[in-house]
């Protein structure tokens, strides 16, 4: 059983925080909303777990929002590592977001812009995030590179090889 | 027809509108509640088992020869105390949550809760409530009601958590059924897993050159009076289609689409594509789906999609 200051600061800060943990998640979700709101779970289980060493008396966000990029990565990384296993063994690889719509379908969508966040699901995790980072969060490349862990040097070839399959994949969305 | 990539801009600007529905916000915190708590339990599992030991060998010790406590006095003396016999029971808001026990059930009420005691069951007037609700299989038991603001709720055995609100509410079941029954006599059942809101949002039905043959199961709703029409969200409408066809719920999405679909102001092409979906909905819940791929068919003659709806409703030709 949750002790109860512990469950009323857990859902003063849900009530406070949800829309914002949840627009960062969706920010990487690749269109995938109910993956943003299973990652938006994730944080708020974080949070539950470390109520006691957190000074609740600071502004949670940074916080929850260092998290959020965290569990995103995390899972997205845990995606790929499943989609690599499940090919090493001559399984077909699961699809996202974008991939799932099919060329068939996302051609009926009949949208003349294809939105970007969908464009980004079909990156890589670490090239996800780090675009999702700079042109959603307003990162500079530099502290994208910091909350993904990689270097500065490692996140300007991330971003130049996203760009590329983004153009890429920009003739691919065309009339085929 | 040629397509471009979203902006940056555009992207971050549609982004940061992005908000949760209700229903989204109820099946979250519900989540994250029950989380929670069976992640609290299990940390202080132990540690609360050897304290509660101690404590309770010491009261052993120091309690015996002495006379027993008046529980009704403690009572009266806790300002935060819910009488589960009292006809109204309320939490006040800087009262912690209270469970209480009603007959065999469990009445959570989350601070700032109140509940009316009725005949039939419970009215919840405002705040988070959670019912753990014991099986009602005797002969002479009753149906446990919940009446709401905009509807009622028949129980027979189950957990669920109502909110209510000024202006609506929601519910989310755990465990079991729950049956909501709405004043036009309309009924739609929720499950473990899912939540409905309220008031209700009726969406409006298919027009008739895209009816599908046996609608009846999926839209529970069809035939309630129409909705005026709104403004067209595609883009809100296929974001929830995302999340009813990952969670399976392949029914409601048939709703959702035909409801989108009886919209003014789409072009065609995004019929085809709404008509389409009802189509794979359709399938994947193993409803019927012929008719409506040969309608399909009919109103969207395209050259490049005649031969795959041919291919479609030859191979529900054959399972039907």
């Amino acid at each position: 059983m949750l002790t109860p200051p512990g469950q009323s600061v857990l859902e003063a800060a849900y009530r406070k925080h949800s829309e914002y943990v949840f627009g960062v998640c969706l920010k990487f979700a690749g269109g995938d909303r109910a993956w943003a709101l299973d990652r938006a779970h994730d944080v708020f289980i974080r949070l539950h777990d470390n109520l006691p060493s957190l000074r609740l008396d600071d502004d949670l966000r940074p916080w929850l929002r260092k998290v959020a990029v965290n569990e995103c990565l995390l899972d997205l990384r845990r995606s790929e590592r499943r989609r690599r296993l499940l090919g090493l063994f001559g399984f077909a690889p699961e699809t996202s977001a974008m991939n799932d719509l099919g060329p068939e379908r996302a051609h009926e969508l009949s949208r003349d812009v294809v939105a970007l966040d969908r464009a980004l699901g079909t990156l890589p995790a670490k090239e996800r995030m780090l675009l999702g980072l700079m042109y959603f969060e307003g990162e500079s490349l530099t502290d994208a590179a910091a909350l993904i862990g990689v270097s500065k040097g490692q996140a300007s070839k991330l971003h130049k090889r996203a760009l590329e399959a983004l153009r890429q994949r920009g003739a691919w969305e065309g009339e085929p | 027809m040629s397509q471009r990539l979203e902006s940056a801009d555009e992207a971050r600007e549609r982004l940061a509108r992005a908000r949760m529905t209700e229903r989204e916000h109820a099946e979250l915190w519900a989540r994250i509640e029950d989380d929670a708590r069976q992640r609290g339990a299990r940390r202080w599992l132990l540690p609360a088992a050897i304290a509660g030991a101690a404590v309770a060998a010491a009261l052993a010790l120091w309690l015996v020869p002495s006379e027993p406590a008046a529980p009704a006095a403690e009572r009266a003396s806790d300002p935060c105390a819910v009488d589960p016999s009292a006809r109204t029971l309320r939490v006040a808001e800087r009262c912690e949550a209270k469970a209480v026990q009603i007959d065999g059930d469990e009445w959570r009420l989350e601070q700032g809760a109140e509940v009316a005691r009725v005949e039939s069951g419970a009215r919840v007037e405002r705040g988070r409530v959670r019912f753990t609700v014991r099986p009602r299989k005797q002969p002479g038991d009753r149906a446990f009601i919940v009446a709401v603001s905009h509807a009622q709720i028949r129980v027979i055995g189950t957990v669920f958590t109502i909110e209510q609100r000024a202006e609506g509410g929601s519910v989310h079941v755990t465990e079991g059924t729950i049956e909501l029954s709405w004043p036009d006599g309309a009924k739609q059942r929720v499950s473990a897993g899912e939540s409905a809101t309220w008031p209700r949002v009726q969406p409006a039905p298919a027009p008739e050159a895209l009816a599908a043959p046996a609608p009846e199961a999926h839209a529970p709703d069809a035939g309630a009076r129409r909705p005026t029409a709104r403004a067209v969200d595609l883009d809100a409408a296929l974001d929830r289609l995302l999340v009813l066809r990952s969670q399976k719920r392949f029914g409601e999405a048939v709703t959702l689409l035909r409801g989108t679909l009886a919209q003014k102001g789409l072009s065609a092409t995004q019929r085809e594509r709404l008509s389409y979906e009802i189509g794979l909905a359709l399938e994947a819940d193993g409803a019927p789906s012929c008719a409506h791929w040969a309608k399909h068919g009919r109103a969207f003659m395209s050259p490049r999609r005649t031969a795959l709806v041919q291919k479609k409703l030859k191979a529900c030709q054959r399972d039907e």
